[in-house]
């Protein structure tokens, strides 16, 4: 009677620690992930300081049959340097709660310039229709800049109400992290108290393993990642990249834990068969 | 007696693992109802096309020699054939100003470099209702505001050649849609941005054509079943 009361303990004990293994796992990826520095590493990883600065440049390509602006214009305006600040001082504001700076005089004197000398080429009048034009032009490539270097899309999830759901989210994960890592400690003595420790504690390792790397492995096997629908480049390679990167995460922090898991429960029955045999 | 002891042993982890996945399953059906429909948007392509470069992923532009000098039999009775988006599948001509240039089926700055643009949501040329094209106006359509009422448009396309007539000249912002609805009027609408020397402009300029020889290279269905 006593044994088997002793097992159900050890099961229930086994499984709470599977949950809460998972559950640290979770708030310290969560924490980890949801920062200012990993959201840049992804965008350094997947080439996004390149594409954006590219798909503006496109974009103002592709602008010039309505603008007649040419494209160097706007090259001497932004450079590949410019984008790169731009993107990060968009997360870092976004994760410091404060309204980005980020400097746009260069293509209002660029563009300024630009205009007058068509102005004086072309013999055309600087009248009110001009200035209007003038600031039409400038406020477009400076949206359109400041539009392509969001490329987290983060002023959309702020207005979506999105990233204020996330933020709490990772506010909580954060909160109660520690709270997570103290609960583990607290059943592995529960365990040990229990005896064959060694054996019970694999096995939750184990099953958290098993947890974890199937779904990630199913995820990246099928391809799902790829199947995001939102076609454009910039955006694509970094939200794929990252949800690519994040899966490879999960899926090696729980091979690990599967494997760890297994050598724990084989050397435990290793030693129990050693004990027997030397009894 | 080892093997009775090593059996549940070996099978406690896989039971672990199935009770805390069978438990974890249970209590996350509620909150996948929840997303689901924004997993399903957002991860909806099967084709799992993967952008290769910047511009519209999977846009297939087909270029197609149309014969603009087809001499065989026509007949005032046929069905438009409605393209694949991207291709090519029509040339628009009006002598009175020198336009000539290629119609794609589709829409964007892709397109909108190689020649004229019939939107989607219209119809194709020589169909039921109203053909809305737009072209840039410092390339294709550089002329378009000089066309005149009265003036010949024609379209060729592979199925049929087309002629309309300038019935109205027309100006609008880029926000009304009114002309570029496909409506029940056989009509040709064309537009442009307005000409600025600098800047983009929110005016559009065109012509409404009023549809006036349908000529379709290939017999209608009707005839052929009634001869046969």
């Amino acid at each position: 009677m006593k044994n088997k009361l002793t097992l159900v303990l050890r099961i229930i004990v086994c499984m709470l620690m599977v949950f809460s293994i998972i559950g640290t796992c979770g708030v310290i990826i969560a924490d980890r992930v949801y920062t200012s520095e990993y959201l840049r590493s992804q965008v350094g990883r997947t080439d996004t300081y390149e594409n954006a600065y590219n798909s503006l440049m496109k974009c103002f390509s592709d602008n010039y049959s309505i603008s007649n602006i040419p494209i160097e214009v706007y090259e001497s305006s932004f450079t590949s340097d410019w984008m790169k600040s731009a993107v990060d001082e968009k997360i870092n504001s976004f994760f410091e709660k404060r309204e980005a700076e980020i400097d746009c005089s260069e293509t209002e004197k660029n563009i300024t310039e630009y205009f007058e000398s068509y102005a004086h080429e072309a013999h055309v009048i600087k009248d009110e229709t001009y200035e209007k034009k003038l600031d039409e032009a400038i406020t477009y490539a400076q949206k359109t800049a400041l539009e392509q270097a969001d490329v987290y899309s983060l002023a959309v999830m702020e207005r979506a109400g999105i990233s204020a759901k996330v933020s709490a989210c990772a506010a909580l994960a954060r909160k109660y992290m520690w709270v997570c890592i103290a609960t583990v400690a607290v059943l592995v003595v529960l365990l040990i108290l229990l005896k064959r420790s060694l054996y019970w504690i694999g096995t939750a390792l184990f099953a958290s393993g098993m947890i974890m790397a199937i779904p990630t492995v199913i995820v990246k096997a099928e391809g799902l990642i790829n199947k995001f629908s939102l076609k454009d480049y910039t955006t694509y390679t970094l939200v794929t990249g990252t949800m690519d990167s994040l899966a490879t995460v999960v899926m090696m922090t729980g091979i690990i834990m599967l494997a760890v898991g297994v050598v724990m429960i084989a050397t435990h029955l290793i030693i129990q068969n050693k004990s027997k045999s030397a009894a | 007696m080892a093997k009775n002891k090593l059996l549940p042993q070996l099978i406690m982890p896989f039971l672990i693992t199935a009770l805390c996945g069978g438990t974890l399953f249970l209590l996350s059906i509620r909150p996948y109802e929840k997303v689901r429909t924004y997993l399903k948007v957002g991860f909806m392509d099967n084709n799992s096309v993967v952008p290769q470069s910047e511009g519209i992923a999977g846009l297939n532009i087909v270029q197609t020699d149309i014969d603009t000098e087809y001499s065989g039999k026509t007949y005032s009775k046929g069905e438009a054939v409605y393209p694949e988006y991207g291709t090519q599948y029509a040339v628009i001509e009006c002598e009175a100003v020198d336009i000539y240039a290629p119609v794609y089926w589709g829409n964007g700055a892709e397109l909108l470099e190689l020649g004229g643009c019939n939107t989607p949501s219209s119809a194709p040329a020589g169909g039921e209702g109203n053909t809305v094209i737009s072209a840039h106006v410092n390339t294709f359509f550089a002329d378009l505001n000089k066309v005149k009422k009265g003036d010949e448009v024609k379209i060729y396309t592979d199925y049929g050649r087309f002629t309309y007539k300038v019935t109205e000249l027309i100006e609008f912002e880029s926000t009304d849609k009114t002309y570029l609805r496909k409506g029940d009027k056989d009509i040709l609408t064309l537009y442009t941005c307005e000409d600025n020397l600098l800047a983009s402009s929110t005016k559009r300029i065109g012509c409404i054509c009023e549809l006036k020889k349908r000529e379709f290279y290939n017999e209608p269905k009707e005839e052929k079943a009634d001869e046969e």
